[in-house]
């Protein structure tokens, strides 16, 4: 065997291993975005890079000093399952935290925040 | 209830168990196509295929605790009960059903008596049955149902556990036969099954990478993830090399003393193949970023 022939077993062996766990759903679009800063939102939209369970899946909004923010909860969007959505007050100039949990169909759970501004 | 180390330590070891079992149902249904073996051996084939697919119809109820208490992150069991219901409707939920039926039928075609031929067509149609739900039970489920994605997991899986379950299998096999031109003619078998499976694999593995990646790949480097890809990488090629000095060695007049060395290196792969099916529960129970 020469090397080529070594070099073509190991590259196709490490791109035969790769593909098992690609598929975790994490917000791929941020509406207010990340780190931005801008007029306050009526909602909060995020889009996941993979579907969401709605049901085990959820975005929830607090200020900077982690009080929440109000009462609705998110809900999906019918026919975009990538995509959740939450209602919130009308918010004053400052920091805000968007957390995120997201299920996706294989079950598997992530979550995470992000920050946005309202001037 | 159980902190989050140890809810994916019990899915590692519950989805590790089953692709174990899986892998040994398959490569023993296998076996049955070699026509090399004593006929003998058709009743153990049998009972191994019982007792893996009981197996994996027990992993199944398990996997459905474990599922719920990581998306509710139920504190107790008695918090977990009401949950199950609304985690069956979700998709990871609803497909562990159907594959503790298929498994379940399998075991009962396997274990219970009755004419070969018809037992053999059903232990590989409820084996079909529930390879097509495990290949929709794992990431590829992302693009939906009947998508290229789950058919080239499917492919992926079966060629995976045809490959592990018959490296597994005839490591028992092999070292049980005294005569050495029934090893030969059954390490010949192995051999070019395993040489088949090896070649689907890749060809499965290129396409899923494709699919799956997108060439996305620079975000999950330097994570736990890679790492345990770089060891399961490792195993996979040490398990390659062991397999092709099998090969060369069958390329030979067989001797008592080449077919002894067969079964010992046999049996160090059937070693790694554990390794390497255990890694890969890992692996897919873990975020690429994590």
């Amino acid at each position: 065997m020469n090397l080529k022939t070594c070099a073509l077993g190991f590259a196709m062996t490490v791109t035969a291993c790769v593909p098992i766990a690609m598929a975790h759903a994490h917000p791929k679009v941020m509406l207010p975005a990340a780190d931005s800063a801008g007029p306050a939102p009526a909602k909060i939209v995020v889009t996941f890079s993979e579907p969401v369970e709605a049901k085990f899946s959820s975005l929830s909004l607090t200020n900077e000093k982690g009080t929440a923010i109000g009462t609705e909860k998110s809900a999906g969007v019918t026919g975009d399952p990538k995509t959740l959505t939450l209602a919130v007050p009308k918010l004053t100039p400052g920091d805000y935290l968007v957390h995120w949990v997201s299920v996706a169909p294989d079950g598997h759970k992530m979550q995470g925040e992000y920050k946005f501004t309202v001037k | 209830m159980l902190s989050e180390g140890q809810l994916l330590a019990l899915h590692v070891l519950a989805s590790g168990v089953a692709d174990v079992a899986f892998s040994l149902s398959l490569g023993a249904l296998a076996a049955f196509i070699w026509k090399t073996l004593p006929a003998t051996y058709g009743r153990k084939l049998f009972v191994l295929i019982g007792l893996a697919a009981l197996l994996i119809a027990a992993a199944q109820p398990v996997q459905l605790v474990i599922l719920t208490a990581g998306m509710t992150g139920a504190a107790s069991f008695s918090e977990l009960v009401p949950q199950f219901r609304d985690v069956l409707s979700t998709h990871a939920g609803w497909i562990l059903l159907p594959q503790a039926i298929a498994a379940g039928v399998a075991a009962a075609a396997a274990l219970i008596p009755f004419p070969r031929r018809s037992r053999l067509a059903l232990v590989a149609a409820s084996l079909f049955v529930l390879s097509l739900f495990r290949s929709a039970s794992g990431h590829a489920a992302s693009d939906g149902n009947y998508s290229l994605r789950e058919l080239s997991q499917w492919i992926h899986l079966v060629a995976t556990g045809v490959w592990a379950g018959g490296v597994m299998l005839s490591a028992w096999l092999l070292s049980s036969f005294a005569d050495t031109e029934q090893q030969y003619a059954n390490g010949n078998r192995l051999s070019m099954q395993s040489a088949t499976a090896i070649v689907f694999i890749f060809m499965s593995g290129i396409w899923n990478t494709w699919l799956g990646v997108g060439g996305d790949i620079q975000g999950t480097l330097h994570t736990r993830w890679v790492l345990l890809l770089a060891i399961k990488l490792l195993f996979v090629l040490t398990a390659l090399a062991l397999g092709a000095t099998n090969r060369r060695t069958l390329q030979h007049p067989p001797t008592k003393q080449t077919m002894h060395r067969l079964c010992v290196t046999l049996r160090v792969e059937a070693v790694l193949m554990l390794v390497i099916l255990l890694l890969s529960a890992w692996l897919g129970s873990v975020a690429p970023a994590a």
